[in-house]
């Protein structure tokens, strides 16, 4: 896995964004999982995907408005045959522009942030 | 599984002769030309051209002599062209789209 980066340019402000993010019902929606959130710091992130792929994790920074950003993994199966991914943080950015907002989705392997430092 | 392996079951989707053929196949179990051959409104040999190109795809195998070969379907190319599909759509674009739509969507 590689550092990710996509950027959207949405004609709302930040404040009619951020619900879309750290509201569990409406980040399912765009997510296109059943996603579980507690949007404070180490509350819990889940998501649910088709064919019993969950990823798993937690929450590492939350700045209302501005940045949300999660560390999470991939668990496929259960039991015998199971296995689990790698871990990744993913950092969702809203940035004010003249048109609205700049959304960034970043996702970076831990071991590539672990390296940097 | 290759992009070239994709290009190559997607192109034999693409026909409905040959999803009609698969479709037979895997619904009646294998077959032989002449018994796919019977209801089709082609001849024999284009039929023979339609299940070359399944086979190419790996979407389908004959098996014994020429005569009276029999074809069957093979399922896991199939499964992994669903799987490609259902990654279509998956992916952080895929879903910034979709965050847009929605959120401009309750502007409006």
């Amino acid at each position: 896995m590689r550092t990710e980066v996509h950027e959207e340019t949405i004609d709302a402000p930040p404040e009619d964004v951020w619900g879309f993010v750290v509201d569990p019902g409406a980040l399912s929606a765009w997510f296109g999982a059943d996603a579980w959130l507690e949007p404070e710091r180490g509350g819990i992130v889940r998501f649910r995907f088709a064919e019993g792929v969950e990823r798993r994790g937690s929450v590492e920074l939350v700045r209302p408005f501005r940045t949300l950003m999660w560390r999470w993994r991939e668990h496929r199966g259960a039991g015998f045959g199971s296995t689990i991914g790698e871990a990744s943080l993913v950092t969702i950015e809203l940035v004010r522009v003249p048109s609205g907002t700049l959304v960034r989705i970043t996702e970076r392997p831990v071991r590539e942030l672990a390296a940097l430092r | 599984m290759t992009a070239a392996d994709h290009d190559a079951i997607f192109q034999a989707l693409a026909d409905p002769t040959r999803r009609h053929l698969l479709r037979t196949l895997s619904t009646s179990g294998p077959a032989t030309l002449t018994e796919l051959s019977v209801d089709m409104p082609m001849s024999r040999q284009a039929v023979a051209k339609h299940l070359a190109l399944l086979q190419d795809a790996g979407l389908v195998v004959g098996r014994g002599e020429v005569r009276g070969r029999r074809y069957e379907i093979t399922p896991a190319p199939l499964a992994d062209a669903m799987g490609w599909i259902a990654d279509v759509g998956a992916g952080w674009d895929d879903r910034l789209a979709r965050l847009k739509r929605q959120v401009e969507a309750r502007r409006d």
